[in-house]
């Protein structure tokens, strides 16, 4: 195995065996999946694949663009749940909460709308969840990942071949 | 205390992770606790939030002086990194009552506005912060590593 190709399974997979990370990620997984389902499957009394992008494009958010947050909120979740892939489900997470936050938060202050007297959601809710998938980013998957598995197998392949070309030479 | 128990306590590694998770879950926390304190960012202040406690949500008086004590006091400590997993706990069996209050609104926030009131999935988020401090502590830059 080449040392690019192995520096990139390191950059996207390694992590620790923090147990911290794995709570972090099954609770990024469990709320957002909700919403996704709401996007993609109309679960939860959502609007389903079309009617979100219908939704999307009165916001000015390109079909492009729309796709991949539904995508983020669903297929991330479910990867972020198994660990599968954490950092590039927490990256698409994190994009997703920030344009959220400036396409329609923003103007509704810190708050979330708790004495239901404000204009709407604030984004207290966001910050939380960017802290949350900004560790994920960082740090990865943690403890009972699929990304730790692929990690340790990829470390122990390089020692194969290390043994292998040793034992040639 | 036991000496060993309090350093147990306190004891953390220099992870800058920790210190973001801390002062973010401190930051968000905060303005709850000022608003209910000294009745800062359009809050009730003590009175009234003890009022609204005891007359409205039906809680004894000194689990709602906890709980303002908690999400403002202990939200600063959290910020400084002082008895991190102390704060962090507190604000985790806060949180855990606040989301049993909003059960019945289900799962999501009023996002539409045609929901009766904010869903539990707030108080998810900070599960998962406050569990993430009991386990590892203040990390970097908190003053239980001074001590």
């Amino acid at each position: 195995m080449s040392t690019t190709k192995n520096g990139f399974v390191k950059m996207v997979f390694e992590t620790d065996e923090s147990l911290s990370l794995t709570f972090l990620r099954f609770i990024a997984a469990i709320v957002i999946f909700p919403h996704g389902a709401q996007k993609l499957l109309g679960w939860f009394g959502g609007y389903g694949i079309s009617g979100t992008l219908g939704f999307f494009s009165q916001l000015g958010i390109p079909p492009f663009l729309g796709i991949l947050d539904i995508l983020a909120e669903s297929v991330g979740a479910i990867l972020l749940a198994t660990g599968l892939l954490t950092r590039l489900s927490a990256f698409g997470t994190a994009v997703t909460m920030i344009v959220a936050v400036f396409t329609a938060h923003i103007s509704n202050g810190f708050f979330m709308n708790w004495s239901g007297q404000a204009a709407g959601e604030g984004f207290e809710y966001h910050i939380l969840y960017l802290a949350i998938v900004l560790v994920l980013l960082v740090k990865g998957g943690g403890a009972y990942s699929l990304d730790k598995l692929i990690a340790k197998k990829s470390v122990s392949d390089e020692k194969t071949n290390y043994e292998l070309q040793s034992a040639k030479s | 205390m036991n000496a060993n128990l309090f350093h147990q306590l306190l004891s953390t590694d220099n992870n800058i992770i920790l210190t973001l998770i801390r002062i973010v879950l401190g930051v968000v926390v905060f303005p709850h606790g000022a608003q209910k304190l000294f009745g800062w960012f359009g809050g009730h202040g003590w009175n009234g939030s003890m009022n609204f406690f005891k007359n409205v949500v039906g809680v004894p008086y000194l689990l709602g002086a906890l709980s303002i004590l908690t999400e403002s006091v202990l939200a600063v400590f959290l910020v400084a990194g002082l008895f991190t997993r102390v704060a962090a706990l507190a604000i985790l069996i806060n949180m855990i009552v606040a989301a049993t209050m909003h059960f019945k609104n289900g799962f999501f926030m009023n996002w539409n506005g045609n929901s009766k009131g904010e869903g539990y999935e707030f108080h998810l988020l900070t599960f998962a912060l406050s569990i993430a401090l009991i386990i590892g502590g203040g990390g970097m830059f908190s003053l239980d590593s001074l001590l």
